[in-house]
């Protein structure tokens, strides 16, 4: 097996993407919840809104693209690069369609969750989806 | 190299598209509401300018309208008068207080055309059209002061203050003020009689300025708002952010042009002995001159465009960021202004690039190749 | 083909004045093999220079196919020089950057009308013996393999001269031998080779020597190996 050094640049470079898609609904541009916002019921329960459940599929997703990160740098063959890629794509497109289409964030447009966390995961998910089809599409 | 032409071509569209979008917002603002000037209480002026432009509700009235009067002036072909509530604290809808402005549906000129969803409707009883950032889609209700409101039509986005603002009749406004002693948290009290501003279109051929003076004359106490006037203010306070933007251009390039000609300078020794090579092989002075500027240029051409491209994701992506944050009206400018941006930003980095390869390209004409590859040998 | 008569090159000025080369006379006919030997700083660099366009002369006269460099200017001899004059430096003077292909097509693009072109690029990386390594990077060529390049880069635009400086200095013995036989098929094909080494037991078989002492030029006797050596023009002019 040849060790591909630009194919490991690119392993890690998911690796960080996947590190930054979970913390961007936390810490970096934080979803209502993290600023006390909660959905509180009759019963008086506090549950999360629209945007924590999306912070909560991004965070699963961006873990899989760390695992896929780790796997391109493990073991940089030709077809490995190539199904990763493929996934790559896949979860850099559920990235962007957990807060608009799947799952959504909260509708009024001045919540911090629709201003900030909405457009950088979005951008996150673009440049995901380059990197697959990059790892996909790559030359020899 | 790349580098410093992306932070100089990113900055710069950046500056035009902030100063742009602004611009623009005002101008579907202005041209949505359709009136050439708004009648405002003198010590209210600031606070309508804060309506329309930022969305900060709140609730003034005049004195004396001078309704009548202001009708009657030559020269003003409609005049619709509006009253201003903010409401009490944020609904299921909205994040924080909207304005509520209670309009004459006969009278009024500007909502028509402004409809996005369900145009052709008009306001029956109880019934409100609200700006496009507010929640609910149409046949919802929305509570105000204890008062329930159902939601028959949504405005198109204007990317100003105006956005987070609901429409209703004025008599559904007296209405919900007189049961708000029992309904609502708190009594909101609309004086009889009494109007916040009235718009006003002026008929064609006439000056909306000569009018606004005859206002002043007549109905003392009051303020002229006129389409001109607000983008003045937003000019002001724009005026702070494009200078800065525009300034950080300027530096930027003014910095990046000797450094870029030191980077192209030492790539150009690097360099040394290849064109040396080429020389050797048969290439003319000239066609090394041509190779350097073409390098500069294309690496001008690649780093412009990936600073335009990333701070055009930056900008568009976070655009409702930026404005709630810079606090100034913003509208996506039309594709082709925003062409017309990235293509300036763009000739300004080929034009910094040509100048940073001049010098390399003077050291070519001046070099003898066959010394250069005997030294770089030794 | 090429003259020189009374060539003098000198660097500097004053005290720090050095005569590179001093008043130096060959005369090069058609599909001779010339070498010239000098240590390091014996100005047979500089001659070369000189023949081949790279570096105008202080006094004297060049004469490349008739015409006299010194009434040429600038652009007239690189044009003269793509056309005629195939150069071979010490250090091969690949660009790193574009495939052993695209390497030996560079000097077509200052040649447009000339007879090189992709087929002839892939004939002469055959002759040479590096046809397999045609879309590889220099970076990944021997050191051997980057000189046949270069010899073939060298011959793309069909020059009628070869001007080599010390193309086997960096190479071990086997390869120099390997390059030295390229250099005799090829002159033994017709070309004009003049070709400088410091190393004298790498003396091919040359039509003439000569030795370059601190910028003076004196005629060498032939070796007696050159009698003998397959290829060469002795035995050519043997067999005639």
């Amino acid at each position: 097996m040849s060790i591909d050094k630009t194919v490991n640049v690119y392993g890690a470079l998911l690796v960080l993407l996947g590190i930054i898609i979970i913390l961007t609904p936390w810490i970096i541009f934080p979803v209502c919840e993290m600023e006390g916002s909660y959905v509180v019921t009759a019963a008086g329960a506090k549950l999360p809104m629209t945007c924590g459940w999306t912070a909560r599929a991004e965070t699963g997703i961006g873990a899989l693209i760390v695992i896929a990160g780790g796997l391109l740098i493990a073991r940089s063959t030709r077809e490995t690069r190539q199904a990763v890629g493929i996934f790559t794509i896949a979860m850099g497109a559920l990235v962007i369609l957990f807060p608009t289409l799947l799952i959504g964030m909260c509708k009024v447009a001045t919540h911090p969750c629709r201003m900030t966390t909405l457009p950088a995961l979005e951008i996150l998910g673009v440049i995901v989806i380059i990197v697959g089809g990059y790892l996909v599409w790559k030359p020899e | 190299m790349v580098l410093s032409f992306a932070i100089i071509a990113g900055t710069l569209f950046s500056a035009q598209y902030l100063a742009g979008g602004a611009r623009q917002s005002l101008e579907n603002g202005m041209n949505m509401m359709g009136a050439d000037i708004m009648v405002v209480p003198d010590k209210y002026a600031a606070a309508s300018q804060a309506v329309i432009l930022t969305g900060e509700p709140t609730t003034f009235f005049f004195n004396d309208t001078g309704f009548e009067k202001i009708s009657q002036i030559p020269g003003v072909a409609k005049a619709s008068p509006e009253i201003y509530v903010a409401t009490l604290y944020g609904q299921a809808c909205c994040a924080g207080p909207v304005q509520i402005i209670a309009i004459d549906p006969n009278r009024d000129f500007t909502i028509a055309t402004w409809l996005k969803e369900n145009p052709g409707v008009t306001l029956g009883k109880d019934d409100i059209i609200v700006g496009s950032a507010i929640t609910g889609d149409i046949g919802s209700d929305l509570l105000f002061y204890g008062h329930t409101f159902h939601i028959v039509g949504r405005l198109a986005r204007t990317g100003m203050g105006l956005d987070m603002a609901v429409f209703t009749r004025i008599e559904d406004a007296y209405t919900m003020a007189n049961e708000s002693g029992v309904k609502a948290v708190r009594k909101l009290t609309i004086p009889q009689g009494m109007v916040s501003a009235v718009l006003i279109r002026t008929e064609p051929g006439s000056s909306p300025a000569g009018i606004a003076d005859e206002i002043k004359q007549r109905v003392p106490g009051t303020k002229t708002l006129t389409p001109n006037g607000l983008l003045s203010t937003i000019a002001g306070q724009l005026g702070g952010i494009t200078s800065f933007l525009y300034g950080s251009t300027i530096a930027v390039t003014l910095i990046s042009i000797p450094l870029l000609g030191s980077i192209s300078a030492m790539v150009a020794h690097e360099k040394k002995k290849e064109n040396a090579i080429l020389q050797a092989l048969g290439a003319t002075k000239s066609f090394i001159v041509k190779l350097i500027m073409v390098e500069s240029f294309s690496l001008a051409s690649i780093g412009a465009l990936t600073g335009i491209g990333i701070a055009a994701l930056i900008l568009i992506g976070f655009q409702d960021y930026i404005a709630f944050t810079l606090k100034i009206p913003f509208a996506i400018p039309s594709p082709l202004t925003i062409l017309v941006y990235a293509g300036s930003a763009l000739l300004l980095s080929v034009v910094i690039g040509g100048i940073a390869s001049l010098y390399p390209a003077y050291l070519i004409t001046r070099s003898e190749p066959y010394e250069t590859m005997r030294k770089g040998e030794s | 083909m090429i003259t020189v008569n009374g060539v003098t090159k000198i660097f500097g000025a004053g005290t720090s004045e050095v005569r590179a080369v001093d008043n130096v006379d060959l005369e090069v006919q058609p599909g001779e093999f010339i070498i010239i030997l000098g240590r390091s700083g014996s100005g047979k660099s500089t001659l070369l220079g000189m023949l081949a366009g790279l570096i105008r002369p202080t006094d004297g006269i060049i004469r490349i196919k008739g015409l006299d460099i010194n009434t040429l200017n600038d652009n007239q001899i690189a044009e003269l020089r793509s056309q005629e004059i195939g150069f071979v430096f010490q250090f091969s003077g690949l660009i790193p950057t574009v495939t052993s292909l695209e390497n030996v097509l560079i000097p077509t693009l200052f040649c447009p009308n000339g007879p090189g072109n992709r087929e002839t690029a892939l004939g002469l990386l055959k002759q040479v013996g590096v046809a397999d390594r045609a879309d590889a990077y220099p970076g990944t060529l021997s050191s051997g393999e980057m000189k046949r390049v270069a010899i073939a880069r060298a011959l793309i635009n069909k020059p009628s001269i070869l001007i080599a400086d010390e193309p086997t200095g960096d190479l071990d013995i086997a390869t120099e031998s390997e390059i030295m036989a390229l250099f005799r098929q090829l002159n033994s094909e017709g070309i004009t080779i003049i070709m400088v080494t410091h190393n004298p037991d790498l003396i091919p078989c040359a039509t003439r020597t000569y030795r370059m002492t601190q910028g003076r030029m004196a005629r060498e006797p032939d070796s007696p190996l050159c009698q003998t050596l397959p290829g060469t023009r002795k035995e050519h002019k043997d067999q005639t």
